[in-house]
């Protein structure tokens, strides 16, 4: 029952990453301007990544998606992403507290967002394998944030 | 009504030519500033330094947009008299394009000197520079230097970053100022050394959040990073912003060795110290230079830089993490890595819940430094993955790893090193000026490795003087593995381009050579000794006939005694295209005298001549 449940929460994170929902990677153009061929582009993203010229607009997204600190917090995501999942397993680390700042999380607000935002990753990252992206892996962590929040 | 225009325009004629008759009568200009006050201001060196004069009379900028007077009707006067002009200029459509806007250093100085308020110079709100600038009171910026990268030309002798500590901001998440050539998008390796010898990138100050810096360093290169705060006054460090703040996007002459970034870092934070820290005329700067002369700089008294904060790369995270585990922990380690269908919390469920932590953060980092991140059959990555989902199934507990290095910049000798000795055939005088091998790698330096540029011997003997030596560049690139896990990399290589004498027993006989070395290397002892094998091939000879080609093997052993001894011994066989061979065995011991001098000890036996040479010198660094 719990596998289940587990599964269940896992396949809404994944999905609403790739389909519906606030999505700053697809709505935004984060994804598509940053990594365009998903593989070379990301070692020079640090040279070509320049902050808000990435964001344009899309029929789909809400007004709120691309917006600076939705965008700004997207960014970072992907661009720390091995080091910001690794903080959040320990529930701790500088690349957490930076995420956290950047999305304008209060201090009273950190632990239980930590705790949310901890078991919501715990559980996406049970979909990924081998040929998940890192926009994909990115998508979820930013939906399990915004749930989180 | 047409009279009464033309009857204006006299009017406004007549009163400009009052005007200009004033100025030329009472030597002021249109503000009515004194010509000796302008004259003198527009001589004050750090106004030249806000112009990039930092030598002699012509700007460094290439960027014509900087100067707000034409290229050839510059001076530091008509550029002080059109900044004046520039400050009292209506607001334009876009503020932040106002004079005060983009020129707020030399707003700054010349506020502190002149009565702006008597001028009728009104200050004007910069939205964007107000923003950047929204600082900490108290080190306002950070220094941070980037240790030598070896798989990148560009890298080899470090790196430097400012940091600018924004109020209200995470420290990955301040702005973060960097120096670079602009090179273009797939340039040839070979085009980008020469281009960037020879001067022809351009190259500016950009700015962006640290955290892409540091994820680069850190995560990619494997590059320590060490930050240190710059403790300036308010007021100096508020200068040094706004004076970047200029030049942001600004182009410059970018030269390889002595117009880098270590250069116009310096230049930029020594607008306001008492000493200049660099000279125009050095051949080479570099970044661990700028923090050691930053170190030993003071400011109103007191030092300019504050304790250092290190950054520890992914490879040396790992490295102390393997380090600190006990016997027991270190071989469950390697059972997983050897076995990694035992990374469960099953197989260490016998064990405490401190030592839990501590296998799976040093088991991430394992995973996280050797997978191929780009090769979706590399199972690495699934493994990576599983380390990182067991430790989402331990409860909430930072890592507990203090990491620490000696290893600080800031510390050490000069980068350059100045000798002379003698051996069985003269006396012996040479300059390295850069940088280190593997007998003094030391602070900022990577062990056992080896960099070093431009390198000459002359040899005295018999009352003649010859050139005995020559490296133009000499490369070693030594691999640790210290945690001897699948994966830890021990590959290693060399390069080495010059030339030396044809046989030991001759110092006329110089020639050409190049070698190049592909091999593996294993460390003992805490990682004080390495031991080092090679496949070699290379070129070695005074003509350009195959005969000088050859291949070769080379066994090396480097063991760093203490922070006082060292010792290096080489055994080098080369076979030539033209079927003849030579082996050279080298022992080479080195003994730090003093911080700033050093003694060695050499011996050489020639097998094929049977011959053997002792030498000896005493170094000094600068």
């Amino acid at each position: 029952m719990k596998k289940n449940l587990l599964a269940a929460l896992a396949l809404t994170f994944v999905t609403s990453a790739n389909a519906s929902g606030p999505n700053p990677y697809s709505d935004c153009g984060i994804g598509a301007a940053i990594f365009p061929t998903q593989s070379a582009a990301a070692a020079s993203s640090n040279i070509i990544w320049d902050l808000g010229v990435t964001a344009i607009t899309s029929a789909t997204m809400s007004p709120e998606t691309c917006n600076a600190k939705n965008t700004k917090v997207a960014k970072f995501i992907i661009e720390s992403f091995d080091s910001l999942n690794e903080d959040t397993a320990r529930g701790e680390g500088q690349h957490l507290n930076t995420l956290l700042e950047i999305a304008e999380v209060s201090e009273e607000q950190k632990g239980d967002v930590v705790a949310k935002l901890r078991a919501n990753v715990a559980v996406s990252m049970t979909e990924f394998n081998a040929k998940t992206t890192k926009v994909e892996k990115s998508q979820a962590y930013y939906t399990a944030l915004m749930t989180a929040i | 009504m047409r009279g009464h225009s033309s009857l204006a325009s006299i009017f406004i004629c007549m009163q400009n030519l009052v005007k200009s008759l004033c100025l030329l009568a009472f030597s002021v200009n249109v503000y009515g500033i004194d010509k000796e006050i302008l004259n003198h201001l527009s001589t004050d060196k750090q106004w030249l330094k806000l112009l990039t004069v930092y030598d002699g009379q012509i700007p460094k900028v290439t960027d014509g947009a900087f100067l707000l007077t034409a290229k050839n009707e510059f001076s530091s006067l008509n550029e002080l008299n059109a900044t004046l002009e520039s400050f009292s200029m209506p607001t334009p459509e876009d503020i932040n394009q106002h004079g005060q806007c983009r020129y707020p250093a030399r707003y700054t100085f010349l506020e502190r000197k002149l009565d702006f308020k008597k001028l009728g110079i009104e200050k004007v709100v910069c939205p964007e520079y107000s923003q950047f600038t929204d600082v900490n009171e108290q080190n306002q910026l950070s220094l941070v230097f980037a240790t030598g990268f070896l798989g990148n030309p560009a890298s080899y002798y470090g790196h430097l970053l400012l940091n600018v500590n924004q109020k209200n901001k995470a420290d990955l998440d301040k702005a973060s100022i960097n120096f670079g050539a602009d090179v273009p998008a797939n340039e040839g390796i070979l085009a980008y050394i020469v281009k960037g010898i020879d001067g022809s990138y351009d190259s500016s100050f950009t700015t962006q959040p640290f955290f892409y810096h540091f994820n680069n360093y850190n995560e990619t290169e494997h590059r320590d990073l060490w930050e240190y705060p710059i403790a300036l006054a308010p007021e100096q460090s508020e200068l040094v912003l706004a004076h970047l703040w200029e030049l942001i996007n600004v182009d410059f002459q970018y030269f390889f060795f002595n117009r880098n970034c270590a250069y116009f870092m310096a230049r930029a934070i020594e607008l306001v110290l008492d000493e200049d820290i660099i000279e125009d005329t050095k051949l080479w700067v570099g970044p661990q230079e700028v923090i050691q002369k930053l170190h030993s700089s003071s400011s109103k008294g007191l030092p300019v830089l504050g304790p250092v904060k290190y950054h520890p790369s992914r490879q040396t995270r790992l490295y102390q993490r393997f380090a600190s585990l006990n016997d027991t922990e270190k071989k469950k380690v390697k059972q997983i890595a050897l076995a990694p269908e035992e990374l469960t919390l099953q197989s260490l469920a016998h064990m405490e819940l401190d030592a839990k932590y501590r296998i799976i953060d040093t088991l991430i980092d394992y995973y996280q430094f050797v997978r191929d991140k780009e090769n979706k059959q590399d199972s690495n990555n699934i493994y990576y993955k599983n380390a990182v989902m067991l430790r989402y199934q331990l409860p909430i507990a930072a890592a507990s790893q203090d990491f620490h290095s000696n290893n600080a910049p800031a510390l050490g000798r000069g980068i350059s090193r100045s000798y002379i000795g003698f051996n069985n055939l003269g006396t012996i005088i040479g300059v390295r000026p850069s940088y280190y091998d593997a007998l003094d790698a030391s602070y900022g330096h990577i062990k056992h490795a080896e960099l070093k540029m431009g390198e000459f011997e002359i040899i005295i003997d018999s009352g003649k003087v010859n050139l005995y030596s020559v490296t133009l560049l000499s490369i070693e690139s030594i691999k640790q593995n210290y945690t001897s896990l699948p994966g830890d990399e021990n590959s290693s290589w060399f390069l080495t381009v010059g030339g030396e004498q044809e046989t030991i027993d001759c110092s006329n006989c110089l020639m050409p050579k190049v070698e190049l070395g592909k091999g593996i290397s294993y460390t003992y002892s805490k990682s004080n000794l390495a031991l080092s094998g090679f496949a070699t091939a290379g070129f070695k000879s005074d003509n350009l006939e195959s005969n000088g080609l050859f291949a070769g093997a080379q066994l090396k052993g480097s063991w760093l005694i203490s922070d006082t001894f060292s010792a290096v011994a080489t055994l080098n066989h080369k076979h030539f295209l033209s079927n003849t061979a030579s082996t050279l065995l080298q022992i080479e011991q080195r003994t730090a005298l003093t911080q700033t001098a050093d003694l060695r000890l050499s011996w050489s036996h020639d097998f094929k001549i049977d011959d053997s040479k002792f030498s000896l010198n005493i170094g000094y660094y600068w």
